[in-house]
């Protein structure tokens, strides 16, 4: 009993201690989505998550022919639903990948690449708690064989080509405005008009855009 | 000795963070006034004038194909794509260079 009483105590010390050293991180710091997880918290991080996956889903294949048409179908979706965050290149360099917490990972990488494709397949459907990724899964069938599909693209992007990300850009959803924009530079870049100076320039556009 | 790993462990999270602000990315369409070594300076639609840093692994096409720095000129129409600004110099992630007339 005495010896249950002693482990409590030492346990409510650490305890004070980590809550103390937090609070005086938080006090003098402050908190920002902006700051890079440190290695041991990633390398920590990928070995739980590695581990919450379970062994059947980790070693699960896909049943899909690793065709140019898996490939392309995979393209299309990423650039439609996943390349905001990670770009189309996979790299991550996106306004919101620099600003997450962890960081959007470059899939191009090993990290990412020697994942198993069951391991990708379950990220995809489930998420990564407390990350930006969110779980795409539906629970069906179709919404499965899409998931395939930006397996096998995930696959391809090391040798991604200049002119599938061009496709990509196409397929990015835009708004009527962004649209517009990318008409105006288009037009302009091929020798058009010089749009006329506006009165005031926004923070985050130059040049005579919106 | 347990405990002791478990403590470590747990300030090593809290441990010390590197902030890095690259911002947002940011437009410009204009035309290049010089262009040198890493650095190119533009005037834009509105007759600003902006410098920019271009680094290796800045991306510059022309119509589809992906050229080199030493392919633009004083003169091309550029739209660029950079992060940065503020103190510091607008670092460029992408050029697309027009056609020349």
């Amino acid at each position: 009993m005495g010896r249950v009483i002693r482990w409590l105590f030492f346990l409510v010390i650490i305890l004070g201690l980590v809550g103390a050293i937090g609070y005086l991180f938080v006090r003098g710091r402050g908190f920002s989505a902006r700051a890079e997880p440190g290695r041991i918290e990633t390398t920590v991080a990928r070995a739980i998550r590695r581990q919450a996956i379970p062994v059947q889903a980790r070693d699960r294949r896909s049943p899909l022919a690793p065709t140019a048409d898996t490939v392309r179908g995979g393209l299309d979706h990423f650039a439609d639903h996943c390349a905001i965050c990670h770009g189309n290149d996979g790299s991550g360099d996106t306004e919101i990948g620099r600003a997450m917490y962890p960081k959007v990972p470059d899939m191009r990488r090993p990290d990412t690449q020697s994942l198993t494709d069951g391991e990708l397949f379950y990220i995809i459907e489930n998420g990564v708690p407390l990350t930006g990724m969110p779980a795409w899964g539906t629970g069906t069938p179709d919404g499965e064989m899409e998931t395939w599909h930006l397996v096998h693209f995930i696959r391809h992007l090391p040798q991604v080509t200049e002119a599938e990300l061009d496709e990509m850009k196409k397929l990015n959803p835009k708004t009527e405005d962004e649209w517009r924009e990318e008409e105006k530079m288009q037009r302009f870049l091929e020798g058009g008009d010089v749009p006329a100076p506006k009165p005031s320039t926004p923070a985050h556009k130059h040049g005579g855009q919106k | 000795m347990k405990t002791l790993g478990l403590v470590l462990i747990c300030v090593a999270l809290l441990g010390p963070m590197v902030f890095a602000h690259e911002g947002h990315d940011h437009k410009f369409m204009g035309t290049v006034s010089s262009i040198q070594n890493d650095q190119m300076e533009m005037k834009d639609t509105d007759g600003k004038v902006w410098t920019f840093s271009l680094p290796d692994k800045t991306k510059i096409i022309r119509g589809t194909a992906v050229v080199k720095p030493a392919d633009i000129k004083p003169g091309d129409r550029v739209v660029v794509v950079a992060v940065g600004g503020g103190k510091k110099p607008y670092v460029v992630k992408e050029v697309r260079v027009g056609v020349r007339r």
